[in-house]
């Protein structure tokens, strides 16, 4: 969960283009996730759709292959499948949620300061490498490196973790504005904190 | 005799202030714990020492919540304020949330023990067969976003169950995060950083209190503005307490002191009866203290804190006996025979008051009982003894505005023109009576009665607002034979709890019993691996091989999680190997709690203030029953002196001040409390002693005892009255209690004892010195008790027209007419005989058809009423006085002295020589006067029968 909200953090870092998302926008758009655990025969593949309120919170909602709505906000994470609750982590019990929500809050601003707190940032044309520095951010003691793809916004990421499982995250059909949240998604994001 | 009495009982006091003094050399065995007041037989030793654990464990807590908007500043000045705390050795930090490392090695230490590991809701969900929702959870945390797991997890724990039992750890603080080091949580546009601990001293301790107080405190004048803090531990709320209390009794105490300083001593014009009345007090307490130390081996606050209000009824002795500087009594001895009999009886009827105490199974009581019958007694003989040697007032005239008003209350209740009012009185009583009983209610709740700081309980609820950390109001003690019964018993504790939907922490949530994990390893294997892992894994595509848990060698045991040091909390929880305490959170109701351990061996819900506030209530139901007694063992005693009616009335008036006082309050709506009954027991003694104090002087309409009584009264509302203006409930009801009983006890006092005329006993002659034996104070008790147990005799009538005055002389009885006035006179005489004297005093009215002479002895007995009419004196004499004194003699004498020299020459056939203030009647009788006769002091001397009297008179208005 640590290393997913720091590669969240990159994804709407607005890294080639001046576009920066600000508080009132919203972020639309698909993705590919690929999990390449060791000792599978082929990476657990979901696909679906996000959407990101800078200050609210993330909504991720993957459809196959299976409905899993995963919700997460200052307040905390929610996960729902088919419509059940199965997982819910109040930001209290979870620690260091805070921490990565300023830091993602942080990234989603352009400001990314509060990585390089933790991470040795390069930046290569329209890719950028995170490397952890190795302090006791236990965010970043989890994450061996990560390499983003950078477009308009974030295209691609891959999170390398230390036992040689990786994630790589494909960004498509992204969008800024479309109108303010729907009523669902808000509704979603309001339940977190309940 | 009575020096030899007063050196013994001077003896006897610096013996017990040796005694004492060699007690608190090393500290006074001082008990505080209002648990210790409970029967005994309630009390189990185990399960004490377990709740004395416990409770010195919460009290040793501390936690202070530090905020700034800026999240530097905040954990700078934790830092600073850890330091400083550490360093001056007040406090041992003590981390709730488990760092880094720590999580590190809890999860090296339990991991191995995974199969038995199963948290309560996975648990519940597989006992419900409901396994599939677990293998639905695991799918979405490695499908949904921000999953967990890795590929050696899923080998290892497939279904994830391990994270999900470290998830629900009831850790405490678990609205916080580890920031950097610091448990901190962000709310309200503050950085709020945790500094929690153990106090390094004892939260009892009044000087650590102030001084750890002070150091978190202290840094405040250096902080910039923006911060805040919040407090929560039994330390603050005591420290807060105990200045709260200082202050107030500095406050309240100064001004009772100045103003009882000034009462005694603007009234009395000198400073002695202040002295003589603190040693009176001090004196009680001194020995109260001793016996109490003695019998009991160490004295509760509690008992020692009410045993010190009987200075309230002390100090009526002393200045019961003050008031009769206001006589023309002028000899120690004569005013402490004058207030004798309301003293002893007073003294008797509150020594019975307090002796039901001691009747009760109830060990507070007794002590206070106890220490209040001892320290009265010891009162009550220094005023007897060492007052008539010490104290050397001369006679004062008593102020008119006082007699003014104590004539006025007397003419409230024994004047017949003043019955309407008194009925009005009595309706209007009524009226408050019964809307006060429909508004009485009762309140025994120890949080609403102690005054605890507002400011204290905001923060508290603040800290638990943004901490989770609270200060637990109940907790289960949970014991077994040994540390795997006690986990069992958690455990179903816990289930029960569970299906009531209350959270709880005990430490079996931490490490289950033994044959807990050997269940939950079965039910895994049983209701989710064996139907669920197959598909789960082709579902994933897992090709590696499955690493199910191996058993460990042996159980976990909590001494594994101890050794961790990650969880200080545990330490806390598990009392000893066999005693556990187990935490709800929250405040559920009591009742539910107690439904839950129903049933389960060696699980007990302590409730502290529950049980506090249960001995609160049977202590004011019992301290009410025992007020009900005690009136019952009182009101033979007064009936015995006063009759049946007047004896009524004494009660009546005393009852009436205790049933009126509650109710009165409460339609102010103060509401009755375990401190209102307990102040009702004091105003149940002080005021039968008023009651009696007036009823031995309504014959007489004694100004001088209506005021001694006020000044009595105004002194205790000056040292317990004023109470009512406490911060702290209790204490205020307890004040207001004293305040409004005492205030109407002193006005009711007047109301009894009316008909003591009709049955008084008789007396004959007072002249005789066959009286020396009642001169010894400890005989004139035993006659006083022998009078109450109703001597009495017939009137009789003694047709007389001449008495022998001496051999070969006799007095022709002129008529009463004959002194040319009329006199209403009080007067005091001495008689000798021989070697001994004898004093006694009366109350003379003379008009021209009459005399009516009533004498009372020195016990303040009526012993003699003797009526005169022309050729006749009827005479009602007590049966016990001796048969040689005789009436005739008396009036006799008073003729002899204070008839005009014309009447007496006559009476006496010429056998009288009067020049200036001498007369000599005979050769063998003397009579000498010192200014006006009605108003000085006259002596009449026979030399033929050896005795001497001298008569200090002094009219008074008819």
């Amino acid at each position: 969960m640590r290393r997913w909200l720091v590669a969240f953090c990159l994804l709407a870092a607005p890294a080639a283009s001046e576009t920066v998302l600000k508080d009132g926008d919203v972020l639309r758009g698909r993705f590919v996730q690929e999990r390449h655990l060791t000792g599978f025969a082929a990476p657990l593949r979901s696909a679906g759709s996000f959407v990101i309120a800078p200050g609210r919170g993330l909504i991720w909602r993957a459809e196959t292959p299976f409905p899993i709505t995963t919700v997460v906000s200052p307040a905390g994470l929610l996960q729902s499948v088919g419509g059940t609750e199965t997982t819910r982590l109040p930001a209290q019990r979870l620690p260091f949620l805070t921490r990565l929500y300023d830091m993602m809050a942080g990234a989603l601003a352009g400001d990314w300061r509060a990585l390089e707190g933790s991470f040795q940032v390069m930046r290569q044309g329209a890719a950028i490498k995170l490397s952890p520095l190795g302090g006791d951010d236990p965010a970043a003691s989890q994450i061996a490196g990560i390499t983003a793809k950078l477009g308009q916004f974030v295209d691609e990421v891959e999170i390398a973790k230390p036992g040689g499982d990786f994630d790589r995250l494909t960004f498509l059909d992204q969008s800024l504005g479309g109108g303010p949240l729907g009523a669902d998604d808000a509704a979603l994001l309001e339940r977190v904190g309940k | 005799m009575r020096r030899v009495l007063a050196l013994v009982w001077l003896l006897l006091v610096l013996g017990m202030g040796g005694h004492v003094a060699s007690v608190a050399r090393g500290g006074l065995p001082l008990q505080s714990d209002l648990m210790a007041l409970l029967p005994r037989e309630d009390q189990d030793p185990a399960l004490q020492a377990a709740k004395d654990k416990v409770a010195r464990s919460l009290a040793d807590r501390v936690v202070v919540l530090i905020g700034h908007p800026e999240r530097r500043a905040a954990r700078a000045e934790a830092e600073r304020l850890r330091q400083s705390l550490v360093a001056a050795g007040l406090l041992s930090p003590v981390f709730d949330i488990p760092g880094d490392a720590a999580v590190k090695r809890l999860g090296t230490v339990l991991f191995p023990h995974r199969a038995g590991l199963l948290g309560e809701a996975d648990r519940r969900a597989l006992l419900a067969e409901r396994g599939e929702s677990l293998a639905t959870r695991a799918l979405s945390q490695i499908f949904g976003f921000a999953g967990m797991a890795d590929s050696r997890l899923l080998a290892r724990d497939p279904f994830m169950l391990f994270p999900a039992f470290l998830g629900q750890l009831p850790v405490p603080a678990n609205r916080l995060v580890l920031d950097d080091g610091w448990p901190s949580v962000t709310a309200d546009g503050l950085t709020w950083v945790l500094l929690s601990g153990r106090l390094a001293g004892g939260a009892t301790d009044l000087d650590f209190q102030r001084r750890f107080v002070q150091a978190v405190e202290g840094g405040a004048a250096d902080r910039t503005p923006g911060y805040r803090v919040l407090r929560l531990g039994a330390v603050f709320f005591a420290e807060a307490g105990a200045r709260q209390a200082m202050e107030e009794s500095v406050r309240i105490g100064l001004f009772s002191l100045l103003g009882t300083i000034v009462l005694v001593v603007a009234v009395f014009r000198s400073f002695q009866p202040l002295l003589l009345a603190v040693a009176a007090i001090g004196v009680g307490l001194l020995a109260a203290l001793s016996v109490c130390l003695a019998v009991f081996g160490s004295l509760h606050v509690a008992a020692q804190m009410f045993g010190a209000s009987l200075i309230g009824i002390a100090v009526d002795y002393a200045l019961l006996y003050f008031g009769q500087i206001f006589t023309p009594r002028t000899r120690p001895s004569e005013r402490l025979a004058a207030v004798m009999p309301g003293m002893t009886l007073g003294m008797i009827t509150t020594v019975i008051g307090y002796a039901t105490l001691a009747l009760s199974p109830f060990p507070g009581l007794k002590q206070v009982a106890v220490f209040s019958g001892i320290g009265l007694l010891a009162s009550f003989l220094t005023v007897v003894l060492w007052f008539p040697l010490l104290e050397r007032c001369g006679p004062r005239p008593l102020p008119p505005g006082l007699g003014r008003l104590a004539e006025g209350l007397w003419a409230l209740w024994t004047e017949r023109r003043r019955a309407g009012a008194r009925r009005v009185l009595a309706g209007l009583a009524l009226v408050l009576g019964l809307a006060g009983l429909a508004r009485l209610e009762t309140d025994d709740d120890v949080r609403r009665q102690q005054g605890l700081s507002p400011v204290l309980l905001a923060e508290q609820a603040e800290i638990q607002r943004l901490t989770g950390l609270g200060q637990p109001t109940r907790f289960f003690l949970v014991q077994g034979r040994d540390e795997e019964e006690a986990l069992q018993r958690d455990e179903a504790l816990g289930d029960r709890l569970g299906a009531l939907g209350v959270s709880w922490q005990s430490p079996a949530r931490f490490v289950p019993s033994a044959r807990r994990q050997g269940e939950d390893a079965a039910l895994v294997e049983r209701t989710l691996l064996a139907p669920h892992l197959a598909a789960f894994r082709a579902q994933l595509g897992m090709t590696a091989a499955a690493e199910p848990a191996q058993p460990p060698g042996r159980p976990l045991t909590l001494a594994d999680l101890r050794a961790t040091g990650a969880l200080p909390m545990l330490d806390a929880l598990a009392l000893d190997g066999a005693t556990h305490m187990v935490a709800v959170d929250g405040a559920p109701a009591p009742e539910m709690l107690s439904r839950a351990a129903d049933g389960i061996e060696g699980v007990r819900l302590i409730d502290p203030t529950g049980d506090i506030n249960a001995v609160l209530h049977a202590y004011r139901l019992r301290a009410m029953g025992l007020l009900a007694v005690s009136a019952a063992l009182m009101l033979p005693l007064l009936m015995g002196r006063y009759g049946r009616r007047g004896g009524a009335l004494v009660m009546a008036s005393a009852l009436g001040a205790v049933v009126l006082a509650p109710l009165l309050l409460a339609l102010l709506g103060v509401a009755f409390s375990f401190f209102g009954a307990m102040a009702l027991v004091l105003v149940l003694s002080i005021a039968t002693d008023y009651g009696v104090f007036a009823a031995e002087d309504r014959e007489r309409r004694d100004s001088v005892t209506l005021v001694s009584v006020g000044l009595a009264m105004l002194t205790t509302l000056l040292s317990f009255g004023l109470l009512a203006f406490s911060a702290v409930a209790g204490v205020r009801a307890f004040g207001a209690t004293m305040l409004v009983g005492v205030l109407l006890a002193f006005l009711l006092a007047p109301m009894g004892g009316g008909r003591r005329a009709d049955r008084g006993p008789p007396e004959s002659g007072v002249w005789s010195a066959r009286f020396h034996s009642l001169r010894k104070p400890m005989t004139r008790l035993f006659v006083v008790l022998a009078v109450l147990c109703g001597a009495c005799a017939a009137p009789m009538e003694t047709p007389t027209d001449r008495v022998r005055v001496a051999p070969g002389l006799s007095l022709a009885l002129p008529a009463p007419g004959d002194l040319g006035r009329t006199v209403e006179a009080f007067q005091m005489i001495s008689a000798r005989h021989g070697a001994e004297t004898f004093t006694f005093e009366a109350r003379l009215s003379v008009t021209s058809e009459r005399v009516l002479m009533v004498g009372t002895d020195s016990m303040g007995r009526r012993a003699l009423t003797l009526t005169w009419v022309p050729g006749r004196v009827a005479v009602e004499r007590a049966a016990w006085l001796p048969e040689g004194l005789r009436p005739e003699n008396i009036l006799a004498d008073m003729v002899m002295i204070f008839w005009p020299e014309a009447v007496l020459r006559r009476a006496l056939d010429g056998a009288v020589r009067q020049s200036g203030h001498q007369r000599r009647i005979g050769d063998v009788i003397e009579v000498l006067w010192e200014g006006e006769p009605w108003s000085g002091t006259a002596r009449l001397r026979n030399l033929a029968w050896d005795y001497e009297l001298e008569i200090r008179s002094v009219t008074v208005a008819p």
